[in-house]
């Protein structure tokens, strides 16, 4: 059975405070950089084609 | 543009959408925008690259008039050419995502999207956004080819950048409405650039300083420079209109607006108000906006890139009957070797005008 010491907890701490940090990171980098995948494109254009007839004004809505 | 044909329009995107990056779904949905061809209804990307250079067109052609510190020895010359690409093949592949009606229109496009790195690939004219290869004639005759690597920016528009020394007058401030008095020629100048109130000075104090220096000066021509405001609110400029129509500078060849092909929008109605209810002469190039037109924009961001799809809500009838562009009643023609000299011909006009 392993003792929490004072320093066994304030080491798990740091640990869990360092992970946290560098999958923050990670994940923020990873996000950034992200590419768009084909479906993402079409899902947009999707977007796009339902909702601007509905707003313009032009012959798109007549 | 009808609603079938928006729909089949969509359909052929999608077709063409195989492998897709942000480069290409950005010139397909320019090319949506000079489907629809509505001038106000446009696509705003999250453009974070640029290539830190600026052109303008004269009548001898393309000229560089402000680069980064780097690349100051190409000031002055001409662009010929982008990647290999003659200029001519770069302004076809332009006028598929920029309306090309009105050449006026076209220009203020061409000339604002052609340092855009992400355009440039997206109509293929370059393989990378991280540098360009511009084709270039110096005034001598001397062809170069000058790799410029893209910054982070917006677009070359606000970029500190080095311009060329002895500019035209209406280039050598940068605030919303301003004003200098010639002197020697009797020419009261009022450059109005957008149609927004300036901070910490608004319209009505500038308009008493305006009023004021009229009444001291008594100057022989007073010139409006409209030329290179994108628009705003069309309101702003009102307390001038209706001053300017009981003054004595409201005569034939004394009230001179400078119109050109930046003129958009609100700065359109302005000179639209000038034009009918004063006694302007309209000096310049066509405007860039139709005098009647589809506008007051709103919009829709898309879920995955983030670009913002601005679309029009209402048709400004501004004039009954108009159609097209503003056109000047006197035409202006811009040389470069007159820029250079800080020579503005519209102003060489009004200062003779009788």
């Amino acid at each position: 059975m392993q003792h929490l010491t004072t320093g066994n907890i304030f080491y798990r701490y740091m640990m869990k405070t360092t992970v946290i940090l560098v999958l923050t990171l990670l994940h923020s980098t990873l996000g950034f950089s992200q590419q768009l995948s084909r479906a993402d494109y079409l899902e947009d254009l999707q977007y796009l084609k339902d909702t601007l007839p509905k707003g313009i004004l032009t012959c798109l809505r007549r | 543009m009808n609603k079938v044909d928006f729909d089949k329009t969509i359909t052929a995107i999608q077709s063409r959408l195989t492998t897709p990056d942000d480069e290409q779904f950005i010139a397909e949905l320019f090319k949506l925008t000079v489907a629809i061809g509505d001038e106000h209804t446009h696509i705003e990307p999250v453009f974070t690259k640029v290539i830190p250079i600026r052109f303008n067109k004269f009548t001898e052609g393309i000229f560089v008039t402000a680069t980064d510190t780097n690349n100051t020895d190409i000031l002055q010359y001409r662009l010929t050419g982008i990647n290999d690409h003659t200029i001519t093949e770069v302004t076809s592949l332009f006028k598929e995502i920029i309306q090309s009606k009105n050449p006026s229109y076209f220009d203020a496009g061409l000339l604002h999207f052609i340092s855009n790195p992400v355009i440039l690939k997206g109509l293929q004219i370059t393989h990378s956004t991280n540098e360009t290869t511009f084709d270039l004639t110096s005034p001598d005759g001397k062809t170069i080819k000058r790799v410029i690597k893209s910054v982070a920016g917006t677009n070359a528009d606000n970029l500190p950048l080095v311009v060329i020394k002895n500019r035209p007058l209406s280039q050598q401030r940068e605030k919303y409405y301003w004003y200098a008095y010639n002197s020697g020629s009797g020419t009261l100048y009022f450059n109005y650039n957008k149609c927004k109130e300036q901070d910490a000075h608004p319209f009505s104090a500038f308009n008493d300083e305006l009023f004021t220096v009229i009444d001291k000066q008594k100057p022989q021509h007073l010139v409006v420079d409209l030329r290179y405001n994108s628009g705003g609110n069309s309101a702003i400029l009102n307390p001038f209109i209706e001053r300017i129509r009981q003054s004595y500078l409201n005569s034939k060849g004394k009230l001179i607006v400078l119109i050109g092909k930046q003129t958009f929008s609100s700065a359109i109605m302005n000179a639209i108000e000038l034009k009918r209810g004063t006694n302007a002469t309209l000096v310049g190039e066509s405007t860039s906006g139709s005098v009647n037109h589809y506008g007051e924009v709103r919009g829709f961001r898309l879920p995955h890139t983030k670009i913002i799809i601005g679309y029009s809500t209402r048709y400004w009838e501004n004039w009954k009957g108009h159609d097209g562009p503003l056109k000047p009643d006197v035409s202006i023609t811009y040389s470069v070797k007159n820029y250079l000299n800080g020579i503005d011909e519209a102003l060489v006009y009004a200062d003779k005008a009788q």
